[in-house]
């Protein structure tokens, strides 16, 4: 007969409640701000998104303003959506979640809330600057660097408060998410301030920009969506993650493996060979975190696939995770010379870093936030309906966009290298896969606007009353 | 043939993004090494079970017909 496994960092019940409505409390207020913040500007970026496929098919709408031409709406969709709805969601989640994997309050709450005031600040300033025209023209790195000094201090802000926490903490050991979160909270102020350095210039700057480009992804929005499905994958099937000692596998590889990946957006640029290969080299390593990870997550899951059809949590979370596994694989291929030579400066690279931000990314939030919203506001969702036409509308929308671009992608890439064809034949073969790109673009908006519409009525405290206290509302223990 | 004299191939390596890059990437090693040793030293890797089980509480509420188990 197997032994039930030790407990030691487990206190004794009474205690553990205490502990845990008392780390609830205190993040309370931060997270929902962060989260609301989110959500906001989940819908503008998604707006744009659309409204800069469009212009794809309509390219003479809304060219009477300089502010609403291709670049620059497109330019604000994705500092929307990546640091505006993924970044805040992020942060919310890692201030939610920390406290409570290490039971302690969070470290002066506000901090947490002025951080979360900062990071608005800084995109309400930065995107506005980039509609008129002021920016940086680093792909990814497009705020001027006289805003972003904002977020760099409400970072900072934030770190102090999260770091806080955890040299507070109660228990003996850290789970895998707050390694990914202290990870991610340490590399992102660095990759960030090292690329708004004002010491490169030409190719050298090119190597900056897409070292950070792709670390921001990786280093940033990658270890925060993983330390969310790490702890709700577990938490909704009440089982521990298979092997706990995999995960920790997973994440020192990625540690030591990513940093260099972001060059081979370079390939047949005029950078030093082995600088090119060192990058390819580690594209490819990123298969070992990549498998560790996804082999963790589906035997954890396995003998149990019948929950996702009552947990929306894990529906999301668990889509988001396979996806996870689909982009890592694709991105190293990707990074090879050979594949390389096709997919390069195409719209195959525009359909996989969507499957990475939509696909990966924001489904595991999608997961997380339908736990945490209910256990701060003390309110449950209203529709179950509303959950699943999310769902299946954000799943089919990112399908057809990734499939359309990617297949149109390559064709675009094969169409350029042959020198038979004339370049128009290149964009000509491309335009019914940019209609599907809409289409895709259409259904993702479509969930995103129920997404957020359900959120509202969820914080408005709209719709059926909950059934069972949510922990974190004032007084549930009294 | 151009030639440096010491000061001046400082100077001018100075000037190379790689010194700012090599350097920062070092720090990120030293960090990152340093947080691996600290955690082996603190047992953070000899017995990883019972940090599997930190993810759950005594006093999860009992999940909704929205959250399954």
């Amino acid at each position: 007969m197997s032994a039930a496994p030790v407990y030691l960092d487990s206190p004794p019940p009474e205690i553990a409640v205490a502990e845990r409505v008392a780390a609830d409390r205190s993040t309370r207020r931060p997270a929902l701000l962060f989260f609301h913040s989110a959500v906001v500007w989940l819908v503008v970026g998604s707006v744009l998104g659309l409204v800069a496929s469009l212009k794809f098919q309509f390219p003479d709408w809304l060219t009477g303003e300089a502010a609403l031409t291709f670049g620059r709406i497109r330019t604000v969709h994705l500092n929307a959506v990546a640091y505006g709805w993924a970044g805040m969601s992020l942060v919310g989640l890692a201030v939610w979640m920390i406290p409570r994997l290490v039971r302690a309050p969070l470290y002066r709450p506000g901090l947490a809330i002025a951080a979360a005031w900062g990071w608005n600040l800084w995109l309400v300033l930065g995107l506005g600057a980039i509609l008129a025209g002021w920016n940086d023209g680093l792909e990814w790195l497009e705020i001027p660097y006289q805003i972003d000094a904002i977020v760099v201090v409400a970072g900072g802000l934030m770190a102090i408060s999260v770091l806080g926490t955890v040299a507070r903490r109660k228990t003996k050991h850290f789970y895998v998410s707050v390694w990914y979160v202290l990870a991610a909270m340490v590399w992102f102020p660095i990759i960030l301030a090292t690329a708004k350095l004002p010491v490169f210039g030409g190719v050298e700057q090119a190597a900056v920009n897409w070292w950070y480009g792709h670390n921001a992804l990786g280093l940033f929005i990658t270890p925060l969506s993983l330390a969310g499905a790490y702890y709700f994958i577990p938490k909704v099937l009440g089982r521990p993650i298979q092997s706990y000692s995999l995960s920790l596998v997973g994440f020192w590889a990625l540690a030591f493996f990513y940093s260099l990946n972001g060059i081979h957006h370079l390939i047949g640029g005029p950078l030093p060979a082995w600088l090119i290969t060192t990058s390819i080299t580690a594209s490819v390593m990123m298969v070992i975190p990549v498998a560790a990870t996804a082999v963790n997550f589906h035997t954890t899951m396995v003998g149990r696939f019948s929950a996702l059809k009552h947990s929306p949590t894990l529906r999301f979370v668990v889509a988001g995770s396979m996806i996870y596994t689909a982009v890592s694989l694709q991105g190293s291929i990707e990074a090879l010379r050979g594949f390389n030579r096709v997919a390069h400066f195409t719209h195959y690279t525009v359909g996989h870093a969507h499957l990475g931000v939509y696909g990966f990314a924001s489904l595991i939030l999608f997961g997380c936030l339908y736990f945490i919203i209910p256990r701060l506001v003390d309110w449950e969702w209203p529709s179950d309906r509303m959950i699943r036409v999310h769902f299946w509308l954000a799943l089919a929308g990112v399908a057809i966009y990734v499939v359309s671009l990617c297949v149109g992608g390559w064709l675009q890439g094969e169409a350029m290298l042959d020198a038979s064809r004339p370049f128009m034949d290149s964009v000509n073969l491309t335009k019914p896969y940019l209609v599907a790109r809409s289409v895709g673009g259409a259904l993702m908006l479509v969930a995103n606007v129920t997404f957020a519409w359900h959120y509202w009525l969820v914080v408005h405290r709209r719709g059926k009353e909950r059934l069972e206290p949510a922990w974190s509302a004032p007084g549930a223990l009294a | 043939m151009l030639r440096c004299s010491g000061a001046a191939a400082i100077f001018a390596a100075m000037n190379s993004a790689a010194v700012y890059i090599i350097a920062i990437c070092g720090l990120g090693g030293v960090i990152a090494c340093g947080a691996f040793v600290w955690a082996a030293l603190k047992g953070e890797f000899t017995d990883a079970a019972e940090a599997a089980f930190l993810v759950f509480d005594e006093d999860d509420p009992p999940a909704g017909p929205e959250q399954g188990a």
